[in-house]
């Protein structure tokens, strides 16, 4: 047995090891997240959310929305988020340094006018020029912020530091939020009574393709292009399955940046978001998480799977690289910063399963399967393993990645079914049959970078270019 | 008369329209705010009778638009529930006439109706 | 890998056909709506009087499709769901066709289900379809393992019988949710009966929850005669209780409320204060001002805003106090007093 093909061997079945501990995972999640939506599908059944909409007694949030240089969307956005349906809601905006007429085109719409207020500096953040309400009494719940650039995380602290309310809810303002959206993710925090709800996450939806008006989503459709509509795909795996799946064990580390509300007083108590981070969305809930950890106070973070928040997908592969790129820089960036977590049993579930998970089979996945795949291909080249093998693991890994996909297709389909055309679920089925080729590597590979330009130490936002939901013509009058 | 009705509750809007049609008035029916924004302009009706909450345009939306884009000073109540007291004030603030809060009786609603139109 | 192109081809094909069953079914259960509309409507406005008998009548098409359990449960939501929006007559006469057609029966199966959120489903339309002749079944799921179709139960109670219906308030040892509070509080808005004595009782409940539940109530019927069984809650350890205390106070306070504050406002929490100093400034007694004077030096610039709001709301000597304070030209305080005013004056 010469060295090299025990070392090939070696590789071979630690690669298939690898596989198949994530394709177990990928079984139990599917397991956890239906168990965990099922029951949250039952409970919302008998439950009339219209109670909350209008009673005094529900608790009061504010929607912190970074802005920056989004002027040719602005006031359509607000308008839209000025209509959800709640209470006790002040809605404000940050204008974070725009280099556009993004203020100016709110002062005028809204009617708004410079006023006195005392900011808290609850947070350290850059400056704020000015807080501005509106005369207008219909636009009372409307606050804007304008403050110095300081990025997203800068821009949500002076949310936080602005806010009156108990909970602050974090979304992008391009997104489009459904009405009863502030109903479905207020009503966990009220639903606990043992554990201290700290943070809700919400799901984020692909809105590309469908129909607009106003502001408001009229019509889901599937997106017409290819790139779009492999997120589509990609969204409900990682949202219906994955995150359910983790909510469901309490040990979810991640709540997206579109759309999350979270306890403020922990996250005060926490220091905020972290800018030296460009994952801080994720890197503000592993330390809340930690912070009540560390201090023994038992606590859940949970997840709402309806679909209550719309968003744009990147549909150039350029920009999608620069967003994947960045989302693997912030996974890097988070779990660096809190390692002490990794398999320490003082963290529980997180420590033991939710960090480890993460850095195995989240972050270190795409370097596994790239470098497992060009080792292999190598190695069946120069004949140390036969073709045999390599093509049956490559078509096992393959045909189950399929068929996770047809399964959250399913899922979809028997929950929320928002695409019930035939037509688009075959769209979609090809879809699942295409990413493994097409999509899925240039996710790899724009990962591989996100590694490449950490080391690099790249810092950046990268430029996020939006078409902007009005530029799509509905096909209302189609 | 012509009256136009806002409403996004099926039963509701139903049970208004059948309680209207038959004290006589000509009805038009939008299930969402925006329906009934749209609908104001065509229909040009003689009273509104709008649902506060509905999908896409709410009631406070309606009434501001009847009284700054029509001309006529057209009745409107508004159909609140329990708890929407400050938005109550604030419709008629901007020029609602009446109110009645959800759940209510169609006859009462029929009576207020009358009312509001014969003054 | 045959097995999983096999297992894939058959999920496909299953979606498919689910998504044909389900659009078929969702437009049978549109043509039911329909039909089932004008049956609604005819109750709705049904008017039984001396010659009449008191049956509303139905179609043939209707009475056919009650065999049906889909359309059955249809019906029953539709009466459900107008019960819920409908007083007066028309309310009266949708129980009328419920009771009419026996399908309390059917809501009463559900209660046998093994399925909580069936049972919880039926206790709902029981209770919104006023059969109270059937409590005794309701009131022995108040005490059911599932948590959810506890709190649906005990809601169920609470629309049969208004107040009276609480009485699992005196015995419950698990907390009862902001949710089902909510959810109870919107119950008892419209309602008569309410009786302070037992509210009372509640207040002094070593069950915080049911505490909190106590002042909440006390706070939305302006109870006055209570305030005296509320203070002592100001000093309950648990700072959910003391701060809705405040809340409560709020709305009951008297002379006596201010001093009280005042002696414990060093012993709370930050949000507390803040609670403390807001009431303190809506009940404007003459003295506060000296207190709430004292408060604009706190560390806290919150608090600071907070006495400053309460003075500017006791009216000419509360702003004295803030245009005498030695340092109201400094940072933070000019922002903050600047802040207090125009407030004050929007």
């Amino acid at each position: 047995m010469s060295l090299t093909s025990v070392f090939s061997a070696f590789f071979e079945y630690s690669l298939w090891l690898y596989s198949i501990i994530l394709l177990l995972s990928y079984l139990l999640i599917a397991v956890f997240a239906i168990l965990e939506i099922r029951r949250y599908l039952r409970s919302a059944s008998f439950t009339d959310y219209s109670i909350l909409a209008t009673s005094p007694q529900a608790p009061g949030m504010s929607i912190l929305a970074p802005a920056y240089n989004e002027g040719a969307t602005i006031v359509e956005n607000v308008r839209s988020l000025l209509s959800i349906h709640y209470r006790n809601l002040e809605l404000i905006v940050i204008n974070d340094g725009s280099k556009d007429d993004c203020l100016q085109k709110l002062i005028d719409a809204y009617h708004l006018k410079k006023i006195d207020f005392f900011v808290k500096r609850s947070i350290t953040t850059k400056d704020v020029r000015g807080i501005y309400k509106s005369t207008n009494p219909v636009f009372h719940k409307l606050i804007v912020v304008d403050k110095v650039n300081g990025g997203k995380a800068d821009a949500l602290n002076v949310g936080i530091n602005v806010s009156s309310k108990e909970y602050i809810v974090c979304i992008d303002v391009d997104c489009i939020i459904e009405q009863d959206a502030l109903l479905k993710m207020a009503k966990p925090f009220l639903d606990s009574t043992g554990s201290r709800v700290i943070a809700s996450g919400g799901v984020v939806r692909i809105a590309n393709s469908c129909e607009i008006r106003n502001g408001r989503l009229v019509k889901v459709h599937l997106s017409d292009t290819f790139l779009p509509r492999a997120q589509t795909l990609e969204y409900i795996r990682a949202f219906l399955l994955g995150r359910m799946a983790w909510s469901r064990i309490n040990a979810l580390l991640l709540i997206s940046g579109a759309f999350g509300a979270f306890d403020k007083e922990i996250v005060i108590a926490c220091g905020g978001y972290n800018h030296a981070t460009v994952g801080e969305d994720m890197e503000l809930v592993v330390r809340m998480r930690r912070y009540m950890e560390e201090r023994n106070i038992p606590y859940k973070v949970t997840y709402i799977p309806d679909p209550l928040c719309w968003t744009e997908a990147p549909s150039s592969y350029k920009i999608l690289g620069r967003q994947r790129n960045r989302w693997t820089r912030g996974t890097i960036e988070t779990l660096g910063m809190h390692k002490k977590m990794c398999l320490n049993p003082n963290y529980h579930t997180l420590g033991i399963l939710s960090y480890p998970y993460w850095l195995l089979f989240e972050l270190m996945a795409p370097l596994v399967e790239f470098t497992g795949f060009i080792c292999m291909l190598i190695a069946a080249l120069l004949g140390y393993i036969d073709w045999a093998m390599f093509f049956s693991l490559l078509g096992f890994i393959l045909s189950f990645g399929i068929l996770y996909s047809i399964f959250a297709i399913l899922m979809e389909v028997l929950t929320y079914n928002q695409y019930n055309k035939s037509s688009d679920i075959l769209k979609l089925v090809l879809t699942a049959f295409l990413e493994p080729f097409i999509f899925h590597p240039f996710v790899v590979w724009s990962a591989i970078r996100g590694n490449i330009d950490l080391l690099r130490k790249k810092n950046s936002w990268g430029e996020m270019s939006r078409q902007g939901f009005a530029a799509k013509k509905s096909n209302a009058n189609a | 008369m012509k009256i136009l009705v806002a409403e996004d509750e099926p039963i509701l809007i139903r049970t208004i329209e059948v309680r209207l049609k038959k004290d006589g008035y000509e009805l038009c029916l939008a299930s969402d705010g925006q329906q009934a924004l749209d609908k104001i302009a065509d229909f040009s009706p003689d009273m509104i009778i709008t649902d506060i909450m509905m999908p896409y345009a709410s009631g406070l939306e309606i009434i501001s638009y009847t009284r700054q884009q029509t001309g006529k000073r057209t009745p409107i109540i508004i159909l609140s529930s329990m708890g929407q007291e400050d938005v109550v004030l604030e419709a008629f603030k901007l020029g609602a006439d009446d109110y009645i809060t959800k759940p209510f009786s169609p006859n009462e609603l029929s009576v207020r109706v009358r009312r509001l139109l014969t003054s | 890998m045959a097995v999983m192109v096999g297992t894939l081809l058959s999920i496909t094909i299953f979606i498919l056909i689910y998504l044909v069953r389900k659009r078929n079914h969702e437009r049978k259960l549109d043509e039911w709506r329909k039909q089932l509309s004008g049956t609604l409507q005819t109750a709705i406005f049904f008017e039984s009087g001396e010659n009449t008998t008191d049956t509303i009548p139905l179609t043939f098409k209707t009475m056919r499709g009650l065999k049906h359990p889909a359309f059955r449960q249809l019906l029953i939501d539709e009466l459900v769901q107008g019960r819920k929006s409908l007083t007066g007559t028309a309310a009266t006469n949708l129980v009328l066709l419920f009771n009419q057609l026996g399908l309390s029966r059917f809501s009463l199966q559900k209660l046998n289900s093994r399925l909580w959120h069936i049972k919880a489903r039926g206790i709902q339309e029981l209770a919104i379809m006023e059969q109270r002749q059937l409590v005794k079944r309701i009131y022995r799921l108040t005490n059911a393992r599932h948590e959810l179709v506890r709190m649906e139960a005990q809601s169920a109670i609470v629309q049969l019988y208004g107040f009276e219906g609480l009485r699992f308030l005196d015995i419950i040892d698990t907390p009862i949710s902001e949710w089902q509070q909510i959810t109870l509080l919107r119950l008892l808005a419209r309602m008569p009966g309410i009786r302070p004595e037992k509210i009372a009782h509640w207040l002094s409940s070593t069950n915080d929850s049911v505490r909190i539940f106590a002042l909440k109530m006390t706070a939305e019927h302006h109870l006055h005669q209570l305030h005296d069984r509320v203070i002592p809650c100001l000093r309950h350890p648990h700072p959910s209780v003391r701060i809705q205390t405040v809340r409560c106070l709020k709305e009951v306070y008297s002379d006596a409320t201010s001093g009280a504050l005042i002696h414990v406002y060093s012993t709370q929490t930050i949000p507390c204060r803040l609670a403390i100093l807001d009431l303190l400034g809506n009940i404007g007694a003459p003295d506060n001002d000296i207190f709430l004077a004292q408060q604009l030096a706190d560390g806290d610039d919150m608090l600071k805003l907070g006495a400053a709001r309460a003075l500017i709301q006791m009216g000419d000597a509360g702003r004295r106090s803030l245009d005498e304070f030695p340092l109201s030209g400094e940072y933070p305080w000019n922002e903050i007093f600047q802040q207090a005013k125009t407030e004050q004056t929007a």
